[in-house]
């Protein structure tokens, strides 16, 4: 790991007491820390949103004018020029009401989406096919994750991957008959450099090299030990929640702390070594073009800039509402915390996605989107 | 001399014996499943025009000759065929660019796009598009080719420059023909098979709605209870889209005539923005059915739309001002209320409001084209080689052009004739094609009554293509020949005349047995299986489970299902006897072309070929597959779809 982009210690001080006693000022980016995000809004049920509960987040990066929301009550989608909701839920052919996972086809535009009945297209407006165990090759029912890479869909079901090829139509599974691991709980996905990556429930972390339709395995190499025996050997446990890879940096986040792996050596990240909210991680993503890590805990958000060892996290002065809170860490040392009278709508976060330098995150009570200029809510400037 | 006549004799009789010999082992089956012997070389000659295209000025017309593989150029004021070039196999569409600089040939067969110049008249390249490519058309630009294929739902966006495919969008269910919005923002797709619909639920077909700018699907607009989209339209002013259609009623038993029998025909009318609201008229009048309709066009004032229906070699022309006013449209929406679109859905005695005039084309009118001025408009006429021209002032014919096909008729030809026809039928409801478009299947299951009494016996829709082999017919296994199925059970079940007799009957039977198998893309030019295909045909072929269970020889896919229609051509009980079925044996289907035939079993419960393993064979009575595995089910599968 590279030591920090700043200066030295005492200039990061120097920087930090010229807002230690307010907030830090707008645009704030502290030289080698991540950008820091002061300005949050919520939307929530009250805005039309089906349910509280966001699973999953993902902009859509073809229409650029929305976000898909995976919620506990349909799948949603957030026009964040004027506040439009768009629900679909299975009264409209939808698979079923819990929406674990959202992919768009970065070609067609089409929306896909991971539900405890099937994997749902949506396109066109409408709910076009719900594809199941039973009337498609899809391994199971209750799929977890779905990714479009290439022409491939990709979906994490509890009993295997499923690729299905969106020209050709063919399914193939992979499983424990065919994968290099005993564990089928597929639990999510990424894809990059030409890999999938497969979180699975207990199996760690399965990458497929695509064009060489190659298997490798990482797996915790100290077994079913909750701890870390040899710090930075490998995954931190084998129960993974997510992959995430960018720009030569696989992230595998775990209910027992993340890892981080240069594809030569793994970095492993717990509450109580580094800025990390919690090691309870429901779900990471990396900022596309960079080395941040954006961690979705039980606890708050962090955000670690893998270069410099750098934290911010976003939480709330208390379990269940309470004012917003940001912190600044420096590898374990906490070298900065305070207030915002708005921050992330709960501390439980299950996902996040970027538009440009904009953050959407979902918790377990509502949309938050952060900017890091004040902006007044875009359906407030359509109204 | 008597020697040199001996000689001779013998020459001239081994010669006759070679002739013969290869006569005859050119008789008999083709690998396409369609029968030698009834073709005869004029069979390859007709030029079976399809489509149309007029340069902007009018002064060029182009027909697609989709039998002879080639497109004429033909001056529409002369009446003169001033050349003719070879495009891809089955050409179907044609699109011209924005400059009438270029042609573009969709070539159903070879899954290509011939480029023509226009200038020279020569293919000057030849683009890869997707599977079955059909309509297609250019952007106001010219810079991107949308082309529909067929086989596999989907909408190709191709740059005309680099000849790319850039995007392959989904469509509905055999997406056909394409038209751009006048203001270059929209592209909409008629489809021609229904969606996927719930069992013993009316059909709907649906309006596939494409953003040009950025090209993604935004609407999918559905048509409920149609099926057969074909023609499709944008009104000049770009408030509406005309999609010429099949209103089928399909569920309610044959004997129903009240408010249509089995089919109605007419046009959907669809608010041209996306989400907006659809209604319907028909072309059909209370006793007399414009059967199968085909092509769609404005005329460039918007004032008329002509329609071609196909099985009653007809044109209608509809006047817009009515149809607006019956339809109550005002300012491009909709105002009727839901009861009453749906009342008009099927409502015979309207068409006297909205049709102007009915004009006879020569046989089976196809796509069809307007001059600039309006003042003309230019019908292909597939069956008689030849395009109708119609002054749209006089509505009425004022010339043919030949196209120069041959003069003669030959039993294959007769029989297309036959089966493209309506006239056979009562009131002229319903031609072969009709349910067999493309000699395939209309995607429908049918209460055909006197088989299985009202409401029971519903049966799945069977293609016609490479079936010359593969008796007895029907589900029920009734017809142990084509000939008995186009005689007098066509004519009870389904035309209610006298059907099919003498050399007409022969006829028919001599053009579906020499339809063949169109080309498969699960198969690999070369014939070799992929890894999962080779798995999945030995799990087709397999005697033992994946435990080591031996597998009764009656219970093995291959054994009912063998090569090379795939068929055992017997009765068998898979287990699927429903709760209306009088009987649990059925016809086992031929699995050449399975692919293409969903829905499937008997009563098209299936939409998926999973279905029929992962839903209806509980007991292993359609084949022992409990133990596979679901990635040997789709292996299985794989292998199935190369047949």
């Amino acid at each position: 790991m590279r030591p920090p982009k700043l200066v030295c210690i005492s200039h990061l001080l120097a920087c930090l007491s010229l807002v230690f006693t307010s907030n830090l000022c707008a645009e704030t980016v502290l030289e080698g820390f991540p950008p820091i995000y002061e300005n949050w809004e919520t939307i929530s049920t009250a805005d039309g949103l089906p349910n509280d509960h966001i699973f999953w987040v993902e902009v859509d990066d073809v229409r650029k004018d929305r976000v898909w929301l995976g919620t506990d009550d349909g799948l949603a989608s957030y026009q964040w020029k004027d506040g439009t909701v768009e629900v679909f839920t299975p009264a409209d052919g939808l698979g079923h009401q819990a929406v674990m996972s959202v992919a768009v086809d970065p070609v067609t535009g089409d929306v896909w989406a991971a539900t405890f009945g099937g994997l749902s297209l949506i396109s066109g407006g409408k709910v076009a096919k719900n594809f199941t165990q039973v009337n498609s090759g899809l391994a199971n029912d209750v799929v977890f994750a779905v990714i479009v890479e290439g022409r491939d869909v990709w979906a994490a079901t509890i009993a295997g991957t499923s690729r299905y090829n969106i020209e050709s139509g063919e399914w193939k599974i992979y499983s424990s008959l065919n994968m290099p691991t005993d564990e089928n709980w597929c639990y999510n996905l990424s894809s990059g450099g030409g890999k999938v990556f497969i979180a699975a429930w207990g199996g760690g972390i399965i990458e497929y090299e695509v064009e060489k339709d190659h298997f490798r395995h990482y797996i915790d190499p100290d077994g079913e030990f909750e701890i870390e025996l040899f710090p930075n050997d490998g995954l931190v446990h084998n129960i993974t929640t997510s992959p995430s890879y960018e720009s030569g940096l696989l992230w595998a986040t775990t209910y027992f702390g993340l890892s981080v792996y240069d594809f030569r050596r793994w970095n492993s990240y717990f509450d109580h070594d580094s800025g990390l909210a919690s090691n309870f991680i429901n779900f990471g993503r990396a900022r596309p073009g960079t080395h941040e890590g954006w961690i979705c805990t039980d606890k708050g958000l962090s955000v670690l800039n893998h270069d410099s060892n750098t934290w911010v996290t976003y939480t709330t002065t208390e379990d269940h509402g309470g004012k917003g809170l940001i912190r600044l860490h420096e590898g374990a040392t906490k070298l900065h915390e305070h207030e915002i009278n708005q921050g992330i709508a709960h501390r439980f976060v299950l996902s996040v996605d970027f538009f440009g330098d904009e953050i959407w995150v979902g918790t377990a009570q509502g949309l938050s989107h952060g900017t890091l200029t004040p902006t007044k809510p875009a359906r407030e400037e359509a109204q | 001399m008597k020697g040199r006549s001996k000689t001779v004799r013998v020459l001239v009789s081994t010669s006759v014996l070679i002739v013969m010999t290869l006569a005859f082992a050119s008789y008999g089956e083709n690998p396409d499943g369609s029968k030698h012997e009834h073709f005869q070389p004029e069979d390859t000659l007709y030029k079976s025009p399809i489509h149309l295209a007029l340069t902007r000025d009018g002064g060029l017309l182009f027909v697609v000759c989709h039998n002879t593989d080639s497109v004429q150029m033909v001056n529409p004021l002369t009446r003169e065929v001033l050349g003719e070039i070879t495009v891809g196999r089955r050409p179907y569409g044609i699109a011209l660019s924005p400059n009438d600089r270029r042609a573009y040939v969709s070539n159903s067969w070879d899954d290509t796009v011939s480029v023509i110049d226009i200038e020279t008249f020569e293919v000057v390249d030849t683009i890869t598009a997707g599977a079955d490519p059909h309509g297609l058309i250019l952007d106001r630009t010219g810079e991107n080719l949308y082309v529909t294929n067929l086989y596999s739902s989907t909408l190709s966006i191709i740059s005309t420059e680099t000849g790319e495919t850039i995007k392959l969008l989904k469509t509905g269910v055999k997406p056909l023909e394409v038209a751009l919005s006048p203001d270059g923002r929209h592209i909409y797709v008629s489809n021609l098979l229904t969606a996927e619909v719930g069992f013993r639920e009316p059909p709907e077909s649906e309006v596939t709605i494409i953003d040009t700018e950025m090209q993604i699907v935004v609407d999918r607009r559905r048509l409920p209870g149609t099926n057969i989209s074909q023609g499709i339209a944008v009104s000049p002013d770009g408030e509406l889209v005309f999609v010429a259609l099949e209103i089928p009623k399909n569920l309610i038993p044959e004997t129903q005539i009240y408010q249509g029998w089995m089919v109605t025909y007419g046009i959907a009318v669809l608010e041209a923005r996306p989400g907006g609201r659809v209604a319907f008229l028909l072309l059909d009048e209370m006793d007399l059915y414009y059967a199968d309709p085909f092509g769609l066009v404005f005329s460039p004032d918007g004032r008329q739309i002509f329609v071609t229906s196909s099985g009653v070699d007809t044109v209608s022309v509809l006047d817009m001002d009515e149809v607006k006013r019956i339809l109550k449209i005002e300012d491009g929406r909709i105002t009727l209320p839901d009861e009453t679109i749906s009342l008009y859905a099927r409502h015979l005695g309207l068409s006297s409001e909205y049709v102007d005039a009915r004009i006879p084309t020569q046989f089976n009118p196809k796509g069809l084209v307007a001059s600039p001025d309006g003042a003309r408009v230019y019908v292909a006429n597939r069956l008689s080689d030849s395009v109708t021209i119609i002054d749209t002032k006089n509505q009425a014919v004022v010339g043919e052009i030949d196209l120069g096909g041959p003069q003669v008729t030959t039993t294959v030809r007769r029989g297309e004739y036959l089966f493209n026809h309506a006239v056979i039928s009562f009131q002229r409801q319903l031609s072969c094609i009709t349910c067999h478009p493309e000699n395939n299947v209309d995607g429908l299951l049918y209460d055909i009554a006197v088989d299985g009494g009202l409401g029971g016996n519903l049966v799945d829709n069977r293609t016609l293509r490479g079936v010359a082999y593969t008796g007895p017919f029907k589900w029920s296994g009734k017809n142990p020949t084509l000939m008995r199925q186009e005689g007098p059970r066509a004519a009870q079940l389904f035309f209610r005349s006298h059907g099919f007799t003498g050399s007409d009957q022969h006829a028919v039977v001599a053009f579906i047995e020499s339809t063949p198998l169109y080309p498969n893309r699960h198969q690999a030019p070369d014939g070799r299986l992929t890894p999962a295909q080779e798995r999945g045909k030995r799990i087709f072929e397999r005697s033992q489970t994946n435990d080591g269970k031996y597998i009764p020889i009656g219970n093995r896919c291959i054994t009912c299902h063998p090569a090379p229609h795939h068929t055992g051509r017997q009765m068998n009980d898979v287990g699927t006897k429903a709760y209306f079925d009088t009987d649990g044996e059925f016809d086992t289907p031929q699995l050449t072309g399975i692919y293409m035939t969903s829905p499937y079993l008997h009563d098209g419960r299936c939409w998926s070929l999973e279905e029929i393993w992962t839903l209806y064979n509980p007991y292993d009575l359609h084949g022992v597959a409990n133990d596979l595995t679901k990635q040997q089910l789709n292996e299985l599968i794989e292998f199935l779809k190369t047949l």
